[in-house]
């Protein structure tokens, strides 16, 4: 039994490896990731199944039902670009849900989305306002408009977009909060992808304050002994939680767009960090061994022993589609189809260990790209 | 042991089969049935994943071990 376990689990993952461009290809669509959008497209499609989902998760978090929206725009963005044929039909659905989303937003206030802790009266900055939502819709509109103009979201980007350039110039610290006094990482990077992407759409400049903010970031917002970005802080910049996995792989990929080397930099040492393979099967950590936390809901559980993160391995799919780091990536892919449990049903993927979100990361990891190259290279939307 | 080999993966057909794997969603902390309510969805995610390690882990280790068991017992005998 020792021998033939001593065999077997070293090629366990065999079963599992698939080669990357089943996942991701550079051009074109995988056949994965036609499948995951075809699963989330069916969910957008179905009134009843769209209920039942978004309820589960936001039993568990209410940002789910948020980020799952805001990947999906992102997805289908990118998948419209790649595969321009999709445009019309992705369109339709990317239309619908910023329209249901902003409806929301404008009838049931900010909170909606946002876990329980978050109480209007609390904010330092007020009106309150939360940057993860500012950011995410304008980035939201942004792409939509990165694929095929809507005259409407043209006013409904700008009013966003100048909110949080009015909020980050009045702020002191370059700072704006997410939760009351609490401002994060990824959504300030995810905000000033909003604003390039504007910038290159409308012909506005935010460029003085997009360096300003990742000088500011560098100076203030990196833990010195790993290198790494922290991923909460106050108002002042007290730092509130250390590097985490479950933002850190997206800020990596947002700050592309920003800081083409601080992103790499970033990438590189989250991989080191963060990053493991382990007999064939790819995942991530949630805190650096340098700054050690506790789980929590962006993590996802944590399984002892491999230390695995469920929420830092799902977006570390993000980092190494990003920075083309291949090999990480196929490994990922392996695990989950190994503890994911896809489920295939007429050309549908889903997993059963994840949930509408962390599908929509993972369509988003498969097919991201085009809009940021279009963005740092000024092509053609 | 192939019989072990053998009875698992009966199991594992079976769970299957059953659709159990959907609520393997316990793993995200969402629930597949809200009729079955959280207790019975988790005792069924956590089954079918406990059949479903044993299926890819266990069986393949149980095989080989008996075919390796066979082959020594050959060698022995010659």
């Amino acid at each position: 039994m020792v021998i033939a376990t001593a065999v077997w689990l070293p090629c366990l993952h065999f079963v599992f490896l698939r080669p990357v461009n089943g996942f991701r290809q550079e051009a074109g669509i995988s056949p994965k990731a036609r499948a995951l959008a075809a699963e989330q497209l069916e969910l957008w499609t179905d009134p009843a199944r769209q209920k039942m989902e978004v309820g589960k998760m936001r039993n568990s978090n209410p940002e789910w039902d948020f980020m799952g929206r805001s990947f999906l725009v992102w997805s289908l963005a990118n998948m419209s670009l790649r595969e321009p044929a999709s445009k019309v039909a992705n369109l339709r659905v990317m239309d619908r849900i910023i329209d249901e989303t902003l409806r929301i937003e404008k009838e049931q206030g900010i909170c909606f989305f946002l876990m329980s802790y978050a109480k209007p009266d609390q904010y330092v900055v007020r009106p309150a306002r939360s940057l993860f939502l500012d950011g995410e819709i304008g980035l939201m509109l942004a792409a939509r408009r990165m694929v095929e103009e809507k005259a409407e979201y043209k006013q409904l980007l700008t009013e966003r977009v100048d909110l949080m350039a009015d909020g980050l110039h009045n702020s002191p610290h370059l700072m704006l909060e997410s939760y009351p006094d609490e401002c994060w990482t990824f959504d300030h990077c995810v905000a000033l992808d909003a604003m390039k992407l504007a910038d290159r759409l409308d012909g506005s400049d935010h460029s003085a304050l997009i360096h300003g903010w990742v000088a500011m970031a560098r100076e203030k917002l990196v833990d010195p002994k790993s290198g790494l970005l922290i991923a909460s802080f106050t108002t002042t910049g007290a730092p509130l939680a250390g590097p985490q996995g479950s933002t850190l792989w997206m800020a990596a990929h947002s700050l592309q767009l920003l800081d083409e080397d601080f992103a790499r930099d970033q990438y590189e040492r989250a991989r080191k960090e963060l990053g493991t393979v382990t007999l064939g099967f790819g995942y991530a950590h949630e805190w650096p061994a340098t700054w050690p936390g506790p789980a929590n809901v962006d993590s996802g559980p944590i399984f002892p022993g491999f230390d695995i993160s469920a929420g830092s391995s799902g977006m570390a799919f993000i980092g190494a589609a990003a920075f083309g780091d291949a090999s990480f990536l196929q490994s990922l892919a392996a695990t989950v189809d190994f503890a994911g449990f896809p489920q295939h049903s007429r050309g549908r993927l889903k997993y059963c260990a994840s949930n509408q979100v962390g599908d929509a990361a993972l369509l988003y990891a498969a097919t991201l790209g085009p809009l940021w190259q279009i963005a740092k290279t000024g092509g053609k939307p | 042991m192939l019989r072990w080999a053998g009875g698992i993966s009966l199991f594992f057909l079976v769970a299957q089969l059953a659709g159990l794997r959907a609520f393997t969603c316990i793993l995200n902390g969402t629930v597949e049935s809200v009729a079955l309510g959280w207790q019975i969805s988790q005792i069924l995610g956590l089954a079918y994943i406990f059949i479903y390690l044993a299926f890819v882990v266990l069986v393949p280790v149980l095989v080989l071990a008996a075919m390796l068991l066979a082959l020594w017992q050959k060698c022995r005998r010659k």
